[in-house]
């Protein structure tokens, strides 16, 4: 389908590139403003305390410093800090500065001074006295009874949110069932390692207008929270995002930006607060870790009959978005199931704060149920990859709890291609290892996510402004956070519009100057804000047909867009064809000139599913416990790829995710420390390039989402999470030992594929 | 910002002059590389008053080949041992283990006398000012407690050096120089004093390799959660020198990142070698000792990235290189 398209489809350079590599791309810490000073944030380093005392005033005669903040200083208010629309779901427990911390990292005070180095004396001196207190780092421990709780004041018990959705009765499910299969597995806290830390230039003007440059993937949100705390009309609040590297959710909740602006309010300068790797590592967000417990009921023909979900998930100290994340994850079961149960519960605890992250609460769950699915297959003795076809939705099928059906699925060919790249490595490649001890095997596991929020909340917009030689400027208010999307809605709107790439340029993230979008989260980009660039688009074209019509004085029925052209007919048998550049020349200036621009507003109604379908192969030895990954191959259904290119490399990224948090990645808490251990890249391991195996990436051909732009469907979380699965899957086939946690490192060594090489030579 | 406290920074250009700072000042600490040293300063966990930079000491670069064996100079980085040719040609095994090292930005800066001399690591040690303020300072800091096995009566922070176990299989010896002298002493010993924390101020200007004997098997294996810039979890090198002209053979086996000081599984060599005559049947017996002494010596503590049942797995790699030795041993490669 994507073959029928000129611009759709075709992998054309993403548009910053070339600024990216030549080191001209503009990144927050890049930006000077007039006046600019620096900011930092004292941080708790206990988990869990009271502050008892702070004496500034050592750290105020620093030279350089020009203000300090304390908690009473800024108002004690509690808030939310996640990027999402606002929900009374998302408990407001949070403040700008507080006296009590209850995480590693959690905000007491904050500097601003005309250095860094200044910045980072006047904490060295300002006097903090803590009293430590009873610590609670763990899912288990938050559960027990007469373990402290973190929000006293706010609920009766460790568990804030409870989310349950269901589809039929699971009790009866079960009992129909011919095979029961119950377990718990475990997956850990990891964190994004994006290059580009959190970073934010907060200026308060003397006309109370704040202007915040962050690392936002939800510049929109990040106005209404900003403007709510410093009690501002969201008109006098500008958020805009430079150039950014990488946020992958982490970015899709204010860290600093409120400091920052409170600190710029004092000092009445900006103020740049940029994140070090250690705040960044355990002061930011992490994934939820998780405990899921699966009971799952089988027919001996193959086919599921029931379903149940019990997923615990730690938050940290903080909500921010983990009811959201609940929701997300209840609906993901992409296979036929008469009775599902899903129970969520988020857990307060004194570790990292669980937020958003690739993925959004999808790995954990789908983690489990795709190690579930393996053992199924192998006791009723089917082959994995048939017992998950036979039970798979398909188009016109409804996913549980979800509210439309299923209009796009290609997991057969999707399969097929897998295969056909599966059979192709194994014929060309003998066996890496001569040993006998050493074991291969393949694992293969499914997955999807969502195309825009799964609860239909994405709203996103565009404005098309036409200049008078005919080239034009997008304006989106979604953010592009390093994943290519400006280049891939540029491509849309040029597709719409029949002309060249090269005639237009995207202007994304700026609360004065694009219009709104949710954010750039739930794989949002390509559906919800795609399909807002093609309604503009198509906006534009219309009012520019009622240009035409006018200028020829013919009817509007004479006048239509096809073949990238305006045919108008005029009367007497005349037609005439027009570019959109040469229509432009033609309507724009003169007696009935008129300004051409075309806007849009796109609620999404439904949040189309894509699917991949995950092959890895290890090589282990089972003496040792050394295993190596040699392959991964993911096949993906993203519809139309409206840049393949820039689908295969978020294929590829969210490989490296999925192979880190198999293999290594964890954020480790420490007991004896009473905190997290993992505060740089040398304690925390994210796999180099010499560890990875090698990739095969795919696309279906034949899918295509009539809801999306084009037929386009998303990419961005997707790739991520059937990887830990498939590896597990593989390495239990290799070892026959059962395998319920993350990440591997626990029992097994992982060693990189560059090494397997190297021995056996 | 490198260290909130002011130093004082000097290049010399000879090792007198270096030496000279190193007797009359106080709190000098030397820079090689910088690779360990500007970390730990930035963590706070060294405070020079003085730093004196070797860079410029041409004298201590180079690697000659002596009569005694390849000396290589203090000031040689890892980068440039993997791929000398007097190396490869002589003592491959070095250049391997310089290979495995962290990644080639730190190989091009790292030193092999500044790997050698690596402080002890320790998650509890290696982590910034801000992080250890809230816990009590341990052995290394100057306090009264080890955080690992807070029973201990001293630091159990493991070693971690990737070439030391090569060099002590070599039997490398260290050249130092005292002034008035250059002496040669045998590296265990350097190794020993300065594991144990027995403060000595010395000059050390290059390592001597004696050349391996002809014939020589050895290999050096390493462990880690990932394949570049991490510590070992495990690493060892072995080396077999046949006999020659009645002497011998030589039988080194030395294990690394498992205890405070790398581990020579002497009681295996031992019995290997009183047992030379049937030593081809012998490999599972000698493959389970090797095993069995090291699970014995090993003083595995925590660490970042991987559980110590994991640790624990890595000790069968011996098993790994001894089955390549009696591979070798079996084809009569080694006469």
């Amino acid at each position: 389908m994507a073959d029928t398209f000129k611009i759709v489809g075709k992998s054309f350079p993403r548009h910053e590139s070339i600024a990216k590599v030549t080191g001209q791309a503009q990144y927050t810490d890049d930006l000077e403003i007039p006046g600019m000073v620096y900011g930092r944030i004292l941080r708790s380093p206990y988990a869990h305390a009271t502050v008892r005392q702070i004496d500034k005033s050592e750290a105020g005669k620093v030279p350089g410093v020009l203000g300090i903040l304390l908690p009473q200083d800024v108002p004690n208010r509690p808030f939310n800090c996640s990027g999402n629309p606002p929900s009374p779901m998302l408990i407001k427990d949070e403040r700008v500065l507080t006296d009590h911390p209850l995480y590693v990292g959690d905000r007491i005070a904050a500097v601003a001074a005309l250095t860094k180095e200044a910045c980072a004396e006047a904490l060295e001196r300002m006097i903090v006295k803590y009293q430590p207190l009873p610590v609670v780092l763990e899912i288990e421990e938050a559960l027990r009874e007469g373990t402290p709780l973190i929000h006293p004041e706010l609920f009766s018990s460790n568990i804030f949110k409870k989310l349950e959705s269901s589809q039929g009765d699971v009790e009866r499910g079960f009992a129909e069932s011919d095979y029961i299969f119950e377990d718990e597995f475990n997956t850990p806290a990891v964190q994004h390692v994006a290059m580009e830390p959190v970073s934010c230039i907060c200026h308060y003007m003397e006309d109370d207008q704040l202007t915040v440059w962050s690392t936002s993937q939800t510049p929109f949100q990040e106005r209404r929270v900003l403007a709510e705390l410093l009690d501002l009309p969201e008109n006098k609040v500008r958020v805009v995002k430079p150039i950014m590297g990488g946020g992958f959710g982490g970015r899709q909740q204010i860290h600093n930006q409120h400091v920052g602006a409170f600190l710029s309010r004092l000092v009445r300068r900006p103020v740049k607060i940029i994140n070090t790797r250690e705040e960044e590592m355990y002061a930011s967000v992490v994934r939820h870790g998780s405990v899921c417990w699966l009971k799952v009921g089988v027919r001996k023909d193959g086919r599921l009959a029931a379903f149940h979900a019990k997923v615990y998930l730690n938050a940290g100290a903080y909500c921010t978005h983990t009811p959201i994340v609940l929701g997300a994850q209840s609906r993901k079961f992409q296979y036929r199931i008469p009775h599902y149960r899903y129970e969520g519960y988020g857990v307060y605890t004194n570790g990292p704060i669980g937020g958003a992250m690739r993925g959004y609460g999808n790995p954990q769950l789908t983690f489990a149920r795709e190690v579930m699915m393996d053992r199924i297959a192998k006791k009723l003795g089917i082959d994995p990859l048939q017992f998950r076809v036979m039970n798979h939705l398909g188009a016109g099928e409804t996913i549980p709890c979800h509210t439309f059906p299923l209009r796009s699925c290609a997991i057969t060919e999707c399969v097929e291609m897998g295969e056909r790249i599966r059979n192709e490595i194994e014929r060309r490649e003998a066996s890496l290892h001569k040993k006998a001890k050493v074991s291969e095997a393949w694992g293969v596991a499914f997955a999807c996510h969502t195309s825009g929020p799964s609860n239909n909340e994405g709203m996103s917009s565009s404005l098309i402004l036409v200049n008078d030689d005919g080239t034009v400027n997008l304006l989106v208010g979604s953010a592009d956070i390093g994943q290519g999307c400006e280049t891939t809605l540029s491509q849309i709107a040029a597709q719409e519009l029949g002309i060249d790439l090269k005639d237009i340029t995207v202007t994304s993230g700026d609360t004065f100057s694009t219009p709104y979008d949710t954010g750039t989260f739930a794989s949002s980009q390509i559906y919800v804000a795609g399909n807002a660039v093609c309604l503009a688009a198509q906006d534009l074209k219309e009012k520019l047909c009622v240009a035409l019509a006018a200028c020829y004085h013919t009817e509007l029925e004479m006048v239509r867009h096809e073949h990238d052209h305006f045919m108008i007919e005029t009367g007497q048998d005349k037609k005439i064809s027009l570019s959109f550049k040469e229509g432009v020349a033609k309507v724009m200036f003169g007696a009935k000139g008129r300004i051409l621009a075309g806007f849009s507003s796109f609620k999404a109604e439904e949040s189309p599913l894509p699917f991949s379908v995950c092959w890895a192969k290890v090589a282990v030895d089972k003496r040792t416990r050394t295993f190596s990954v040699l392959h991964i191959i993911q096949v993906v259904d993203v519809g139309t790829a409206v840049n393949p290119e820039v689908v295969k490399g978020q294929v590829e990224g969210g490989i490296s995710m999925g192979l880190g948090y198999a293999l290594m990645e964890q954020i480790e808490m420490d007991q004896r420390a009473q905190k997290p251990s993992s505060s740089d890249l040398l304690h925390y391991k994210v796999p180099t390039a010499l560890d990875m195996p090698e990739i095969h990436v795919a696309m279906a051909r034949m899918s295509y989402e009539p809801t999306g732009p084009f037929g386009a469907k998303s990419v961005g979380e997707l790739p991520v999470v059937a990887v830990a699965p498939a590896i597990v899957n593989a390495l239990s086939i290799a070892t026959g030992e059962k395998i319920n946690f993350l990440p591997l490192s626990k029992v097994f060594m992982p060693k990189g594929r560059s090494q397997i090489k190297k021995e056996s030579q | 910002m490198i260290s909130k406290n002011s130093f004082k920074y000097v290049a010399p250009d000879s090792i007198e002059a270096a030496l000279e700072y190193l007797l009359t000042e106080k709190n000098v600490f030397f820079l090689a590389g910088g690779t360990e040293l500007l970390p730990q300063i930035k963590h706070g966990l060294m405070q020079p008053s003085l730093l004196v930079d070797l860079g410029k000491i041409g004298s201590l670069k180079g690697m000659t080949t002596r009569e005694e064996g390849l000396f290589i100079g203090a000031m040689e980085t890892l980068g440039n041992l993997v791929k000398n040719s007097q190396v490869n040609r002589y003592v491959a095994l070095l250049g391997q283990s310089a290979l495995r090292v962290a990644s080639p930005q730190i190989r091009n800066r790292a030193t092999l006398v500044g790997n050698i001399l690596q402080e002890r690591r320790c998650l509890y040690f290696n982590q910034s000012e801000y992080w250890r303020q809230s816990i009590a300072p341990c052995f290394k800091l100057g306090g009264e407690v080890c955080h690992q096995i807070p029973r201990s009566r001293t630091c159990c922070a493991l070693y971690y050096s990737d070439t030391a176990p090569v060099l002590l299989a070599l039997d490398a010896r260290v050249e130092q120089y005292d002034g008035r002298k250059f002496k040669v002493t045998s590296l265990q010993d350097i190794l020993l004093s300065h594991l144990h924390g027995e403060v000595e101020k010395r000059f050390v200007t290059g390592i001597l390799i004696p050349y391996p004997g002809q014939g020589t098997w050895a290999r050096f294996i390493k462990q880690s959660v990932r394949a570049a810039i991490d510590f070992p979890s495990l690493n060892a090198a072995v080396r077999y020198t046949p006999p020659v002209n009645g002497r011998g053979p030589v039988v080194r086996i030395f294990v690394g990142a498992s205890s405070p000081e790398p581990l020579e599984l002497k009681e295996t060599t031992d019995f290997m070698m009183t047992h030379l005559s049937r030593l081809s049947e012998l490999e599972e017996e000698v493959k389970a000792r090797a095993v069995k002494e090291l699970k014995t010596k090993s003083s595995l503590v925590r660490e970042t990235g991987i559980s110590l049942n994991a640790k624990k797995s890595s000790c069968y790699l011996i098993s790994n290189i001894l089955e390549e030795l009696f591979m070798a041993l079996n084809s009569e490669r080694l006469v």
